[in-house]
This record gives structure tokens, sequence and C-alpha cells, in this order.
């Protein structure tokens, strides 16, 4: 099965190709201490952990792809409603101000800290969209038995982002303001902040379904059954 | 109990797949046949980018801790204010737990991590043989938790874009926010290129008696 895949994926591959790499699809090794194990089943929902230092190996989580997708579009969904509302409104002395999640970026910007403003937009805005949207350009195709090109760039993509994305420190950042303010202002939360409560709910939810490895394995249980049915054809 | 290094084998970073490095290969980076990522056995100069991270981060904390993280201004009086600075006034309010949080946030996360990857960086150069499964705890609670440091530059730039209003009340971002985010990546970076794997290596498995459960 693993030739097939070989000589079906050829195409992809040519600047691979003078590399000999065999994949050994039977084994997993610790990312973090990098000690080889043999790949056993596990029950559903149980985690594999390494002998040594105990980090997670795999998982076998059962999620369906439409599980997955759904929680996904939701997120998006209450991506685009939190930023559509107002976020936070203070009040002093019958002066009032309202903020947008956004407005946290600009009130640096303004300042002249535009550095840490384009940082700070990454971090709350841009990478979690782009992890979001990336997650829904792979599993929506998936579930259609497409495939859309660049799958593996925006599949690293996701990895690579995932430490970067800081939409719950954000949200308890939130809370720390709001506690400060508490004592001599009125504050009322928006409807954002619930949506982007919401949205950090369904993110952590997303994570639980497919870490980073399930959402390849769907990726190449997908390409797997393409392959074998390519292979019929010719 | 051998590792995939020893084996002579690596495992893909993004999708773990395992890939056989050929030894005439070995000086050209491989990518993953799967994915296209990028293999390493270990990552390359993990030490020495590391290190220079490390200082990177412990430099531009100290303008961190000197320029104010904002300037509060109300009826007209401005005022600066330094993160230890905000620390005591929402103790003074009587806020503990808020108090508290902004003070982990603030001073123990960032000098622990500073502590942390030091001793992790120095255990690895010295090859130290005790303690590994300690070590890589220690290793993962950095990873995880450096990146909460964060939120105080959130709550300045929350604050800031909520109090303007007009004569009674402004919150201004300052120079010591930015300095203090810098802290925050540089050390998230620090910690991002140091491989974890390095604590492992030279790991002699025959010396404890656990070999037996390998395979
Ligand atoms: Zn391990
Ligand atoms: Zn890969």
């Amino acid at each position: 099965m693993v030739a097939d895949r070989h000589t079906a994926n050829e195409g992809h591959r040519v600047e691979d190709r003078r590399i000999v790499e065999t994949v050994l699809s039977s084994l997993v090794a610790c990312h973090e201490c990098d000690l080889l194990h043999e790949k056993i089943e596990i029950d559903i929902g149980a985690e594999a952990r390494c002998i040594r230092c105990n980090a997670s190996l795999y998982t076998n989580k059962q999620n369906s792809i439409d599980r997955a997708l759904a929680v996904g579009l939701a997120a998006l969904i209450m991506f685009v409603v939190a930023n559509a509302f107002p976020f936070l409104q203070i009040t002093v002395s019958g002066n009032s101000q309202s903020m947008s999640i956004i407005s946290a970026v600009y009130a640096l910007s303004n300042e002249g800290l535009w550095l840490l403003a384009i940082v700070c937009f990454g971090f709350i805005l841009l990478f979690p969209l782009i992890r979001m949207a990336g997650l829904l350009y792979i599993l929506v195709p998936l579930r259609f038995h497409m495939r859309l090109p660049c799958i593996e760039l925006v599949f690293r993509g996701i990895v690579f982002l995932s430490p970067w994305s800081m939409m719950e420190i954000y949200l308890f950042g939130a809370i720390v303001a709001l506690v400060k303010l508490a004592a001599m202002a009125n504050i009322e939360l928006g409807y954002s902040f619930w949506a982007f409560a919401l949205l950090n709910i369904l993110t952590v939810a997303s994570l639980q379904m497919i870490d980073n490895h399930s959402l390849w394995e769907f990726i190449s249980e997908a390409r797997d059954q393409e392959d074998l049915h390519s292979g019929d054809v010719s | 109990m051998k590792t995939a290094a020893q084996c002579g084998l690596v495992a893909c970073p993004a999708c773990g797949t395992i890939t056989r490095l050929s030894v005439e290969r070995l000086g050209l980076p491989p990518k993953c046949q799967l994915c296209f990522a990028r293999l390493h056995s270990r990552k390359p100069m993990s030490i020495q980018k590391s290190w220079a991270w490390l200082t990177a981060g412990v430099l531009a904390y100290i303008p961190a801790n000197v320029y104010p993280i904002m300037h509060t201004t109300v009826f007209g009086n401005s005022e600066p204010n330094t993160i230890i600075g905000g620390f005591f006034v929402l103790w003074e309010m009587k806020s503990y737990p808020i108090a508290l949080v902004v003070f982990a946030a603030s001073v123990v996360v960032p000098v622990l991590k500073f502590i942390a990857v030091s001793y992790l960086l120095i255990s690895i150069q010295g090859n130290f043989q005790h303690d590994r499964y300690d070590r890589t705890r220690l290793f993962r609670m950095t990873e995880f938790i450096g990146r909460w440091s964060m939120i105080d530059v959130f709550v300045v730039a929350i604050l800031a874009a909520l109090v303007q209003i007009g004569s009674v009340a402004q919150i201004d971002p300052g120079l010591g926010a930015t300095a203090f985010g810098a802290t925050v990546i540089f050390t998230m970076m620090s910690a991002l290129s140091l491989d974890s794997r390095l604590l492992w290596d030279g790991y002699d498995s025959s010396a404890t008696n656990d070999e037996s459960s390998a395979t």
C-alpha cells in the first residue's frame, strides 16, 4: 500500500525523488525524546504515551470529519460575529466609549507602537483566522472526496502557527482589564465578548477533536482511498 | 530501546511520519515525503539559537521594566505606570487575585523562564546524566506557560482602547509594552529552538532496568 502511494503521487514529489527514503508506517518516534515505539492498536479515546518521557505519542479519537467540520464552521461564524459587534463598553460620569476586538491593535498603533500593533494583530486575529480557514480548506474538500492544491502547505502552516494563536490569552487579558476598571467605571460586556468566549470554547473543542497528528491522519486516509481508487482505474 | 536517530531514522515534526535518512544525503536537509516539511534529526544549531534568543529576551526585559508600560491620565494629570507599579496599584486596590495574575505573568513567568531555559541548555552542554525525565517536564512547562505572559501586553492594549474618555480619563500604551512583548516573543523563540530530544541523547538504557519494557 505504501508503494502504491508512491507511484500515484509521484508528480507531486519530483524534487524529492532524489532522496531515497522509505516510509516506516508501523513505527512512531516520540517527538520529545526521539525514542522509537511500535504502533499498537489502542482503545477509542485512549492515548499512547512514550515509555521514557511520558509525552503523548498518538490518540485514538475516532472523530468523524462531519463533527470536526461542524465545530470548525461554528468557530468561523463566531469569529465573524465577535468582530462585528462591540466587545466592551465603558461609562464614566455619563461619557461612554466602546471598543471592538481590533481596537486594541489600533490603540497600540495610534501611540506609534507599530511593531507591537502588527504582532498583536497576528496573535489575536490573523493567525487564529488562518488556522480556522486552513482547517476548513482541508476538511471541506475531504468531506466531499475532493482535493484542493497545496494541502500539505496549509497543514504545515497550521502546525507552525499553533503556538502563535493567542485568542484565549486575549480573552483573559480582557477579564483582567475588566477587574482593573470595575472599581472606577461602569463596564458593559458587548455581544462580541460572549461570541469571543464561545469562539474560545469551540477552539478548545476543535483541538480536542483534531490535534495536528489526527488532522494529518484524515488527510492521509483520504489519500490512501484515492490512491486505491486511481489504482483500480489504470 | 533505541531512538530514531540511533536507527538512522527521523520523524517528521509536522505529521509524525518516520523516514529513513540516507547517508549520502545527510548534508542536505531532506523533506518529509508526505507533507514536505523539512526534516532534522535534531534541530540545527539548537543550543546556539536558543542561547541567542534567550539573551535577546533577557536584554529586552530591562527596558520592559525601566520604561512605562502605559501612561494613565486622570483629569489632566498624567502618570507613567511601570510593570511592577501596576502590580502595586492592584494590590492596594485589594484585587489580590488579579494582582497575583499580573505579577505572575510579568515577573514570575519571565524570570523563571530565563532560569529554566538556561538550566536546560547548561544541562545539555554539560551532558548531565541525571533527572532527564524531570528536565523534560520542566521543558514542557516552559513551553506551555511562556506564551501566557503576553497577557500583560493585551491588558495594556485593551485598557488603552477602552479608556479614552475625553477629559476624564485616558490610558496610552508606553514603550515598555513593546519591550515586554519582545521579551515574551524572544523567550518563546528560545524554547521553540531548543530541541528537547537533546535532553535524552547519550542516555544509556542498559544502565537502568526498565529496558525490558521497550517492546
Ligand atoms: Zn519520549
Ligand atoms: Zn511530514
